[in-house]
């Protein structure tokens, strides 16, 4: 985790280009809100927190950015959207230090047989196990998929998913991510050969 | 592996995935939305005045001055005035000590005797 945060507010563009109506501003929500909220719901895992950092992400975005034009707004939103993720791991971090430091001094129950990772595990497969035994095929592979995608490192899937389903070229993903274009390339590399090996093991073929 | 079509086709499982969200995800992003929009138009307004005001800043090229130095500046045009009045005083009197001097000189050109204008006004500076 030794990345620099990438500042909000990207490279601008000095062209002379009409603003964002809130129209368009509307559409691209419409358009964008789904896979926002898919991708914070990988990164995060809880679907309140999830909506929360996306809702964070819109926010802000209209409030510092609303007066920018429309083809500026995807790669923004992006920024805002992997930043928001990122401090509410900054956040969890520092609340789980202050929880730490009060549970040490705080005595321990003798015979609590409370396991912190059974609860984590519960979480991380609760959607696959919400899903109906007999669903469609279609949709026993997307979360089998969903499933690996949430396995795969942290960075990894933030390239992958910007690089492919954003739909965003290179340079565009290593600003949204801060980082260089040559690790997004890395990164994007290894997460389709995990991704294609998780799959694998899972008996999915694509 | 063809890395195009298999990242093709998690792309597609994704896209179907997000047909399928649940509802209560689904009206918590619409509200979201709304939220996110009404700041918009809230400040909508006050933005385009903003981008006005911007563009004019832009086109004239003038930086932002206190209230001192339009002070100062009025003053100054004042001044100028002020100046300029006393110059076109000062301009007025000069000709009719000119004209005095031609008189008396008698170097004033035979046209300005034939002149009634003249007359007039020579008359009128006798008074």
């Amino acid at each position: 985790m030794g990345q620099q945060p990438a500042p909000d507010r990207p490279r601008i563009q000095k062209k002379a280009e009409p603003l964002a109506t809130i129209q368009e501003i509307s559409k691209f929500f419409a358009d964008t809100e789904r896979r926002a909220y898919k991708q914070a719901l990988f990164a995060v895992r809880n679907e309140d927190v999830a909506l929360d950092v996306v809702q964070d992400a819109m926010l802000k975005l209209t409030e510092k950015y609303a007066a920018r034009p429309a083809p500026e707004l995807p790669l923004l939103f992006q920024r805002i959207l992997q930043n928001t993720i990122r401090d509410h791991f900054r956040r969890q971090k520092v609340r789980s230090l202050w929880t730490t430091l009060v549970s040490a001094l705080t005595p321990s129950h003798e015979g609590d047989d409370h396991d912190p990772l059974e609860t984590l595990e519960v979480k991380a497969g609760s959607n696959a196990r919400e899903e109906p035994a007999d669903q469609a095929e279609r949709a026993q592979v997307l979360a089998i998929i969903e499933e690996a995608l949430k396995k795969l490192p942290a960075r990894q899937r933030q390239a992958f998913l910007l690089r492919y389903w954003e739909d965003m070229d290179v340079a565009e993903t290593a600003a949204a991510m801060g980082c260089s274009e040559g690790s997004v390339k890395t990164h994007c590399s290894r997460a389709v050969h995990a991704l294609a090996e998780l799959l694998r093991a899972k008996g999915v073929t694509l | 592996m063809n890395e195009k079509a298999f990242t093709r086709k998690i792309r597609e499982y994704l896209d179907f995935g997000t047909g399928r969200l649940e509802r209560k995800a689904v009206l918590g992003l619409q509200k979201a939305r709304g939220k996110a929009l009404s700041r918009v138009e809230a400040r909508e307004p006050a933005v385009g005045f903003a981008w006005a005001g911007h563009g004019v800043a832009r086109f004239v090229e003038l930086p932002h001055f206190g209230a001192r130095f339009w002070v100062l500046i009025g003053a100054l045009i004042l001044a100028l005035l002020a100046f300029t009045y006393w110059q076109q005083q000062e301009n007025g009197n000069g000709d009719a000590g000119d004209i005095d001097t031609l008189l008396l000189a008698d170097e004033l050109p035979p046209h300005a005797y034939i002149d009634t204008r003249f007359e007039a006004w020579l008359k009128r500076s006798q008074d």
